[in-house]
């Protein structure tokens, strides 16, 4: 049984009387333990599809389930790690995870769930700034204290909505390593989000390609064989990373990419993702 | 006199070189004096022009100086009481303030879940929106004689004309806060599933607190505008009433001592007010 299953899902948004469908017969399993990256062109419909899977929002057609169930809303199995952090700003970074620990731990002993928070921004290692307000932390940090929020609640799936796109390069690695890192000691089901190709291959077991918006639906998987612990470097030189990157990319200009965008998307939203991906090619070649 | 300085050591060059910018910054050190002078001169002007109406306005306002001489009394012991009718300036203030501390505090008890519900149910803001566009703006004039209808008593109709003038902003200022919530912080509500009262109080309040300050600050103006009018009215004792009062006994020198100490009050309500707002917003 899948953990984590979307079936023939289509959703959409109204837009001045009339809507426009963002996902189309849109078919996901996500078993467990594994670790999927869903890689994307900006405004494809990305964040929709993790309110999806976190059920903050429903399907307009189709099945979301979660553990072979209907998903009825968000719940604490599934912890989201927003793209902009969602942290809140009058806490301190402790309090901040301590808002989601006492409210799913409350059965526990005060003393285990301090230990418990104390724990989770070990992990981190935000145990020393744990008395900071999220204003005076930098991205990177904030980041990580929406992960230790979202670890705290142990859940069953760690659903990360492009965590590090607004990241500078060395914080992103750094951050992939923790990610990496807590997907292989904990063994946690993770569905990772990103338009970033490179990103996805470093951490998945598979990639999932979604293509451009509007009814974006998402392609065939792409399985990612290759050894961990990976690293930047030792995947550069590997001819199965570059042969990865190239179907993924292919598929996403290709047939999913091309065609549709020039007739469908907005200029803007098509640009921006062009580049994006002309930028992965060229840091290939 | 900088420039005599600079003349004098002209033919040496570097000298020149040097008073330049010591030159310049003694022109800024000037101009920041003039700066800091300038609401001096703002107020000796006023008082010019209140002095040459006093003297050739052919009405019956007080000098400036009569004013000061007539009022000293109630300046020198602002807690004196001598009498009903004759006590120290700050004394009538605070009469005014405590009243104004009750009818704002009624008005905050009112307009802050007020606020909520216009800004958490679209229904209950379809249904009062309007009504409250159109009692917003009716004067504390006009509701006073209701109050008294309501109450029979000056007291509470008092309390009930502040209250009901003031709370505008509050409601207003705390619906628009509810309202711009980030939907972020709302979904970190729904993941963890937080209970209907911990997603008010642990992330609702905390998240509209600024707004609703901005509010209360300015409730707590409005307030003080109503008091005057209420005590006038009523004759309740207070800066307000005292200046009515005075003004029927021909005693005018008073009536601008009493705007003076109305407007000195209210600004320092208002930099209390906005002091603690700056630092809700900064936290």
């Amino acid at each position: 049984m899948a953990c984590l299953e979307l079936q023939d899902v289509s959703k959409g948004y109204r837009n001045g009387g009339r809507t426009v469908e963002v996902l189309s017969h849109v078919n996901l399993q996500v078993s467990e333990g594994e670790f999927v990256a869903i890689v994307g062109y900006s405004g494809a419909g990305k964040t929709t599809l993790v309110s999806l899977l976190a059920g903050l929002a429903a399907p307009d057609s189709g099945r979301a389930l979660f553990e072979g169930q209907p998903m009825s809303g968000p719940g604490p199995e599934r912890g989201v790690v927003f793209q902009n952090y969602s942290l809140l700003p009058w806490l301190s970074a402790y309090d901040n995870v301590r808002l989601a620990v006492d409210e799913v731990h409350s059965g526990w002993t005060a003393a285990r769930r301090r230990k418990h928070i104390e724990a989770c921004l070990e992990m981190v290692s935000l145990l020393n700034a744990r008395d900071r307000k999220p204003a005076q932390l930098s991205g990177g940090m904030r980041q990580r204290v929406a992960l230790a929020r979202a670890l705290s609640l142990d859940p069953k799936v760690l659903l990360l909505d492009e965590p590090l796109s607004a990241l500078d390069a060395l914080t992103r690695a750094s951050l992939q390593a923790e990610i990496a890192r807590l997907h292989g000691e904990e063994r946690t089901t993770v569905v990772l989000v990103t338009n970033d190709v490179d990103e996805a291959i470093l951490l998945a077991d598979r990639i999932v390609p979604l293509s451009a918006g509007p009814r974006a639906t998402l392609g065939p998987s792409i399985a990612v064989d290759l050894e961990r612990p990976r690293s930047h470097t030792s995947l550069n030189r590997s001819p199965e990373f570059k042969r990865i990157r190239e179907s993924v990319i292919d598929y996403l200009l290709g047939s999913a990419g091309r065609v549709r965008p020039a007739a469908r998307v907005p200029d803007h939203v098509a640009a921006a993702a062009t580049v994006d991906l002309m930028t992965a090619e060229l840091g290939d070649a | 006199m900088s420039n005599l300085a600079s003349v004098d050591v002209a033919p040496d060059a570097p000298a020149r070189l040097a008073a330049g910018p010591l030159g310049s910054r003694m022109t800024r050190l000037a101009a920041r004096v003039g700066s800091a002078l300038l609401p001096f001169a703002g107020i000796a002007a006023l008082l010019v022009l209140w002095d040459l109406v006093s003297r050739f306005g052919g009405t019956d306002l007080p000098s400036p100086m009569r004013t000061w001489e007539v009022s000293r009394p109630l300046i020198v012991e602002p807690f004196a009481k001598r009498g009903e009718l004759d006590q120290g300036i700050l004394r009538f203030t605070w009469y005014s303030l405590i009243l104004v501390a009750k009818g704002y505090a009624l008005a905050l008890l009112l307009g802050t879940p007020l606020g909520f519900l216009l800004g958490l149910s679209s229904l209950f803001r379809k249904a009062f929106d309007p009504i409250i566009q159109i009692l917003r703006p009716v004067s504390p004039l006009a509701w006073l004689p209701l109050g008294l209808v309501l109450f029979q008593n000056s007291k509470p109709a008092s309390l009930f004309t502040i209250a009901i003038c003031a709370m505008w902003p509050t409601v207003l200022n705390t619906a628009m806060g509810v309202r711009a919530i980030p939907q972020d912080y709302l979904n970190v509500a729904r993941v963890l599933r937080l209970s209907p009262a911990k997603r008010f109080f642990k992330v609702l309040v905390p998240a509209t607190l600024p707004y609703m300050f901005t509010g209360f600050r300015l409730s707590l103006g409005i307030a003080w505008l109503v008091i005057v009018a209420v005590e006038m009215l009523t004759g309740s004792p207070g800066v307000g009433g005292f200046l009515w009062q005075e003004y029927n006994s021909l005693i005018y020198e008073h009536i601008i001592l009493c705007i003076l100490t109305i407007g000195v009050v209210g600004f320092g309500l208002d930099r209390i007010m906005s002091v603690i707002e700056t630092r809700l917003r900064g936290a």
